[in-house]
């Protein structure tokens, strides 16, 4: 079924941005791109009519890419090492009345150095608590098929609808015992309308997502059996084997739905755009398909608003998220006569809140041909607050953060060649954290090294500074319309406890 | 415009308020329960002072104890979830030292005061123990798993020599009884048909070994072991310090799991004194070895010869069959298990409690407490639950951390006297 899916949405979304084009020849950089989606306010909401109810240039983008991340500050289930090569491409394109875009991208993931991760695609995930963790130093390897598109037509002059399918089909498989090979697919459907009556627009949108996990735990040395941590949370586990008729295959279902309101004001001058939207999210964790143990159970309900203000030569914008995940634990007692494991009890485990909000400002300076600016300057500020609690014996998880970085970046023209450079400063300063851990193993490795490390990590003060340069070169000939674009950038972290990285890419493309 | 987003701001500021109202999380509080402490079993052993009661989560490490003087017992600051529950005591009268095991299974703790009944049995101590179990077995010298290097220490723990002749050893098998009990043929449990043509009526009675179960040989006076002697039985008795200098010297050892089969594989018959293989349940393989994620480890003796032929079938699988030893033969038993909710290999009322396993090919041993040591009798700890009563090698107590046979200086009996393997 998933081989059927993604070959069909693959073909249809890898096709869409060949369809698309420039079709005045006009030469349309990145940057230019860029620009329209960040001015774009539709295409920032979680509304896909309102891409009907807007002009958006057509064009397509095929981009290889690679990107890579070097150096000790990292988390400890991130790798010391991380690179990902990837192919890209995307469109907008419209036909008749309706508006298309598509978005498809492969990546090949590598990670070296990796640790108290055994299972789980993307062990940041808080809607998957229950997992496993080992202690031993291991690469992972990922791979991501990636595809979207959204597609919008007006209904009457006043109506609009408009769906944003994605599909995710992703693979995974750590490299030392105790290992495994993780098989998740996500799948997310989010209808939507709009209703105009200028200057004003309201926009509803609705989403369901489903996604599963399929994680199978082996060893390659079968005689050397593993010791591995049942996470439960903030360094509470139950210890378990892999090999010897130990963990066996586990599973992940998340059901998600959600549900925005869009609200747009167009004037002539200005235009403004705000959402809010909420997401429930509930994941179930069983371990076994014979003999089905349930591991435990998440809900996560997530509170979203955002506010964009587009002005002649400027762009404002603030997010706020509010995020909740209870982690609810069972305990399971095998039932002799059924042969199945029955679940006695359940109780909130733990919770884990966070808030984060965003304040931005771009500015705009100066316009030229086939360059929708000349100067770029850009403030952002973000704040986060996680408060993530274990409830009995007491845990506790916290930290908040402050962040500022500013970016500056020119176009300029060079002949028929458009350079890009830019420049971003960011600063980070904590606010305060501590890991908290008063259950039942203060004395075991996630007590004593994990989470200490991990919260050492995220309440560090870290500065990063880096720089970008990119190309865009309009082919003549037969290939007119159609632009070579590259680009490189690179950048370095330094953070508390003279930890550092270095993170820095390149990647090479064309626009058509 | 500006009344339009103060309502937009209104109604954002309300849903934050809607979601921060949702955080609470009042019933997440530690609860308690009441025990009943039922000594209608007691066969007239005298009642102990004081028991404690120790809840065990099945699902998590958390423990929780309380000591008793009357016999009924509030156990608080318990979380919600299922616990095995015991109660023991020991006690000295007129004479005679007394363990007191009582358990209850799977009590749900879902509510504040639960209530809950346990009827605890007394029996005078045994006078044999395991003392020492090196089950994990170590890596030899290319740092492959080297799996010879098992032994089990046997203890007198009483005041009088007993006789090891006809002491039989063995692992058990699945802890799911119901494998095992009598069930008509055809009979679905679990979705699967089972065909107990063998199955046995009462089977509460029983503890079922399986893979392979050994016995020390004699006419019943062979082999005395005095008070404070112990005998060890080795899976292969060599000094594996030769071919791995991690593991230990069992030339020494007073038995040996040989058998033909094992000699044909490569095994050298040492001097160590051959145990019978009265049972071969499963294939043999290329030599004896205790399982090194954990077993149910029981030593018994019984007055019929061990049969060795026609196990006890479970189902319709002819692999899965098993022999069925009396629990009134069961001399001393140890449960060592992978993990602290892997289940229990043994049924309570022969250790109530569990080891964990520290780990595979670490080479690390088992060993019981040591209850007192006067004028050089040393008195092991035997309360019918390895919970409490073993510790492990590296424990901080101990002088030798790594596993060693005869520990603390025990003696060796007299009709053991070779000094070298072959």
């Amino acid at each position: 079924m998933s081989r059927i899916l993604k070959l069909i949405l693959s073909l249809s979304v890898s096709l869409l941005p060949l369809l698309a084009g420039a079709k005045d020849g006009a030469h349309i950089s990145p940057a230019t791109i860029r620009w329209y989606n960040d001015i774009s306010p539709w295409q920032q909401s979680s509304n896909a009519a309102g891409l009907a109810s807007l002009w958006l240039p057509e064009y397509s983008t095929v981009n290889l890419i690679y990107n890579g991340q070097d150096g000790d500050y990292h988390r400890p289930q991130e790798g010391d090492f991380f690179s990902e090569t990837a192919f890209d491409t995307e469109g907008s394109l419209g036909v008749g009345k309706t508006r298309l875009w598509g978005h498809f991208r492969y990546s090949n993931i590598a990670e070296r150095g990796t640790r108290f991760n055994t299972v789980l695609f993307n062990p940041f995930d808080e809607r998957q608590v229950f997992s496993v963790a080992d202690p031993n130093v291991s690469d992972w390897k990922r791979q991501v098929y990636l595809m979207e598109f959204k597609a919008a037509r007006p209904l009457s002059d006043a109506l609009f609808a408009g769906i944003h399918v994605s599909y995710a089909d992703r693979m995974a498989a750590k490299q030392v015992d105790p290992r495994s090979e993780s098989y998740r697919y996500d799948l997310s459907v989010v209808p939507s309308f709009v209703w105009r009556n200028l200057p004003h627009s309201i926009g509803l949108s609705a989403e369901y997502s489903r996604s599963f996990e399929r994680s199978v735990p082996t060893l390659s040395n079968v005689s050397e059996i593993q010791d591995v941590y049942l996470v439960r949370g903030l360094g509470n586990f139950v210890k378990d084997i892999v090999g010897s008729g130990g963990l066996s295959t586990i599973y992940y279902n998340i059901d998600t739905f959600g549900a925005a309101l869009q609200y747009f004001l167009n004037k002539s001058e200005w235009e403004i755009m705000t959402e809010a939207g909420f997401r429930s999210h509930s994941t179930s964790t069983r371990e076994s398909a014979t003999q089905p143990f349930n591991m435990g159970s998440t809900r996560m309900n997530e509170a979203f608003a955002t506010l964009r203000a587009r002005f002649p030569r400027a762009l404002a914008y603030g997010s706020f998220l509010y995020r909740q995940t209870d982690a609810t634990e069972y305990t399971s007692v095998w039932n002799k006569t059924s042969g199945e494991w029955e679940v006695r009890t359940s109780a909130l485990g733990s919770r884990y809140s966070t808030m984060n909000a965003d304040l931005g400002y771009d500015r705009y300076f100066g316009w030229r041909d086939n360059v929708p600016y000349v100067w770029k300057a850009s403030a952002k500020l973000n704040w986060i607050s996680k408060r993530d609690r274990y409830m009995l014996p007491e845990a506790s998880f916290t930290y908040s953060n402050l962040s500022l970085s500013l970016l500056a970046e020119h176009l300029f023209g060079s002949g028929s060649i458009i350079w890009n450079v830019g420049a971003e400063l960011l600063g980070n300063k904590n606010l305060g954290g501590e890991y908290n851990y008063k259950g039942i193993q203060p004395n075991e490795i996630p007590a004593t090294v994990w989470y200490p490390l991990d919260s050492a990590i995220v309440c560090s003060d870290y500065v990063s500074a880096g720089g970008s340069a990119g190309l865009s070169l309009p082919l003549g000939g037969r290939f007119g319309g159609t632009s070579f674009n590259a680009g490189v950038f690179g950048k370095a972290c330094f953070a508390s406890e003279n930890r550092s990285r270095l993170f820095f890419g390149v990647s090479a493309g064309l626009i058509f | 415009m500006k009344r339009t987003s103060v309502k937009v701001l209104a109604i954002l500021g309300a849903a934050a308020l809607v979601l921060a109202s949702c955080n609470k999380d009042e019933g997440v509080k530690y609860l308690s329960s009441n025990i009943t402490i039922d000594e209608s079993a007691l066969d007239g052993a005298p009642a102990p002072e004081a028991y404690k009661v120790t809840f065990t989560s099945t699902s998590t490490e958390f423990v929780r104890e309380k000591y008793s003087e009357r016999n009924i017992v509030s156990v608080d600051s318990l979380v919600t979830g299922v616990y095995d529950v015991t109660v023991q005591a020991q006690y000295s009268y007129a004479g005679y030292a007394y363990n007191y095991i009582g358990s209850a299974k799977d009590v749900e703790i879902s509510a504040d005061g639960v209530e809950c009944t346990v009827k605890v049995s007394a029996t005078k101590a045994a006078a044999l123990l395991v003392k020492e179990v090196f089950y994990n077995s170590s890596k030899d010298n290319n740092n492959a798993n080297y799996m010879k290097d098992f032994f089990l220490e046997i203890y007198n723990n009483s005041d009088q020599t007993v006789y090891a002749d006809g002491l039989g050893l063995g692992m058990t098998l699945s802890p799911n009884t119901y494998e095992w009990k009598y069930t008509p043929a055809g009979t679905e449990i679990g979705g699967k048909t089972y065909e107990y043509d063998l199955g046995i009526q009462d089977d509460e009675k029983y503890v079922f070994l399986g893979m392979t179960v050994w016995q020390i040989p004699g006419t019943g006076k062979d082999y005395p072991v005095a008070p404070g002697e112990s005998i060890v039985i080795a899976g292969y008795a060599m000094d594996h310090t030769t071919v791995a200098s991690a593991s230990i010297d069992l030339s020494t050892a007073d038995f040996e799991t040989y058998c033909d089969h094992y000699g044909e594989k490569g095994q050298s018959d040492c001097n160590a004194i051959n145990m019978n293989l009265v049972a071969p349940v499963s294939a043999p393989t290329n030599n004896f070895w205790l399982t090194v994620t954990g077993r149910g480890f029981v030593i018994f003796h019984q007055d019929a010869p061990v049969r060795g032929t026609d196990f006890i079938r479970s189902s319709n699988y002819p692999t899965s069959v098993g022999l069925e030893v009396l629990k009134s033969d069961v001399i001393d038993a140890v449960d060592l298990v992978a993990t602290a909710t892997t289940k229990k290999w043994l049924p309570e009322d022969l250790d109530a409690g569990k080891v964990l396993s520290q780990g595979n090919y670490c080479g690390k041993s088992v060993l019981r407490k040591v209850a007192s040591n006067e004028n050089g009798k040393l008195v092991l700890q035997d309360t019918n639950n390895s919970t409490e009563d073993f510790i492990y090698c590296e424990d901080e107590s101990l002088e030798v951390k790594t596993p060693v046979i005869r520990r603390f200086g025990v003696g060796r009996p007299s009709w053991s006297t070779w000094t070298t393997a072959q």
